[in-house]
């Protein structure tokens, strides 16, 4: 699993089990440039053929829901950081 | 004698594999071509001249590159959710307003893509809400052939019926199918209601869930949006002038997919754009209207008509009936567009050995009659429409999948009340 952090000036970002999967709640402090990258990792999952790993919902005032299954969870993580809306990944240990 | 049997024969083993759904159906209807080939049971030239329904593959084409560039702009998306919140979360009245959206969307642009469409969209608000998303997905399947029954261009049977019978125009199909379409999309959505209605609750706070999502933010490209609207527009405009221009609707379609990829798009996502068509789909067509070619070549279709005519006397109420009836079961059970690749020769050559022609209004009876059994018919199982089995993959590919029977249990009565309604329409209207 990933330990993760991010600017709380720019970003605030909540994580909270739902069901089996896992919910992440961002809202974009700084909408630039940030909502351009979270729509390049909206992009990339949209890219593939799964349609339920990861789900983007947009909500109003900048809020943003992601919806992951735990298979996916590293590699929403990654691409987040990818796009610069984390600023550190590091492994649990 | 000898190439008749071969032909026979590879038809039906080739048709049996396809059944079975084991391997890819484009490659196996392929194979078969070539073997008739091969066999010298038809030949090259007969196939390009003559055989394989260009119109049909063409207009194909066109509506899927059509959509595909319009689906990139969000706007399928935004309507999804507009809609979904229309209904203020409501389950089952959002039961009915995406299987409303599905039906009226495979009429206008055809029912594969719209379940390709919907589906996805489908999954994302079902999981907003914690539902159960095989209901809607089973509810849409049934809609999408309802729907698609109405138009020309709504189901692959109708492209193919029309694509054969050029004065059976957008229109025709739109005042002799439509109406009736209406009526079973009315009652089917009523049986529907009644069937989930009590399996479906949200709470409250996930129906505020679905109320604080930003459908705008949906829309990605509005430029490109407003070309596609404007496009896509113009195109079913033309499909319904298509008789008054003089023009196929295939090429109607093919226009307004150059058109839109001309104005619209750069050369990358050009070439992208091509890459999404659904060549399979393509391929499967070209296949199989080469097998049935074969079929033709050697008189096989011929010999099928006449024994049709045998049995019905000649009585052309009867043999309508009669084509609607086993196009619906027959349909049910096989998937629908190989049996009327079939069906449409075999409808010509009845014509022909009346000594009619195949405009005539006695044979357009005929043509109605195997659309409505065909494209109802598919809604019997799991299997019957191509929409029922891209829907069926893809749902059990999200771990969402839905059962032969699960499927059946809903499926079969809505057919069997579906045909039962267009049998009385055929009497009251044509017969």
């Amino acid at each position: 699993m990933l330990n993760y952090q991010f600017d709380t000036n720019t970003i605030h970002l909540e994580e909270s089990p739902n069901n089996e999967e896992i919910e992440i709640q961002i809202k974009l402090l700084q909408p630039e440039p940030y909502a351009k990258y979270l729509k390049q990792v909206k992009d990339f999952f949209d890219g593939n053929d799964r349609y339920t790993e990861v789900l983007f919902y947009y909500c109003k005032n900048n809020e943003y829901r992601i919806i992951v299954k735990p298979d996916y969870y590293n590699d929403l993580i990654l691409m987040l950081m990818r796009h610069q809306l984390l600023q550190k990944v590091e492994w649990k240990h | 004698m000898y190439t008749t049997i071969l032909a026979i024969g590879i038809f039906l083993i080739i048709y049996a594999f396809i059944i079975t759904e084991k391997w890819n159906r484009a490659v196996i209807s392929l194979l078969g071509a070539s073997i008739m080939v091969l066999a010298g049971i038809v030949d090259v030239h007969q196939i390009f001249t003559h055989y394989i329904e260009w119109n049909t593959i063409a207009l194909l084409i066109g509506m899927m590159i059509l959509v595909t560039i319009t689906n990139t702009t969000g706007v399928f998306q935004w309507l999804a959710i507009k809609t979904a919140k229309s209904v203020k979360g409501n389950p089952i009245h959002l039961l009915i307003m995406l299987s409303l959206l599905t039906a009226v969307g495979s009429a206008l642009l055809d029912n594969v893509t719209t379940v390709l469409l919907i589906v996805p969209i489908t999954f994302s608000i079902t999981r907003i809400l914690k539902v159960n998303p095989v209901p809607y997905l089973i509810s849409e399947v049934i809609a999408s052939n309802v729907g698609g029954t109405a138009t020309l261009i709504g189901d692959p049977p109708n492209i193919m019926i029309g694509a054969a019978n050029k004065h059976l125009t957008f229109n025709s199909f739109l005042i002799h199918l439509g109406p009736i379409a209406a009526i079973i999309l009315v009652i089917t959505l009523v049986m529907l209601y009644f069937i989930y209605r009590k399996k479906l609750t949200v709470s409250e706070e996930d129906k505020q869930q679905l109320a604080n999502l930003d459908e705008n933010e949906s829309i990605e490209n509005i430029p490109l949006m407003k070309k596609s609207l404007v496009v896509l527009g113009l195109t079913i405009v033309g499909f319904t002038l298509h008789s008054i221009l003089h023009v196929e609707a295939s090429v109607i379609a093919f226009a307004g997919a150059s058109l839109l990829l001309l104005i619209g798009l750069n050369e990358h996502q050009i070439e992208k754009t091509f890459a999404t068509v659904e060549w399979t789909t393509i391929f499967f067509f070209a296949g199989l209207f080469t097998l049935v070619g074969g079929l033709q070549e050697v008189g096989v279709i011929k010999q099928i008509a006449k024994y049709v005519l045998d049995i019905t006397n000649g009585d052309l109420s009867l043999a309508a009936i009669l084509i609607l009836w086993i196009s619906g079961i027959a349909s049910a059970t096989i998937d629908n567009i190989p049996f009327v690749a079939t069906m449409i020769p075999l409808i010509q050559e009845m014509a022909n050995s009346l000594g009619m022609a195949v405009n005539a209004p006695e044979i357009n009876t005929l043509w109605w009659s195997l659309a409505l059994g065909a494209c109802l018919g598919g809604n019997g199982t799991i299997l019957g429409a191509s929409a029922n089995v891209i829907v069926a993959s893809l749902a059990s590919k999200e771990g969402k999948g839905f059962s032969y029977m699960e499927f059946l249990k809903i499926g079969a009565p809505i057919t069997l009340i579906s045909l039962v309604i267009a049998n009385i329409y055929l009497l009251i209207r044509y017969l």
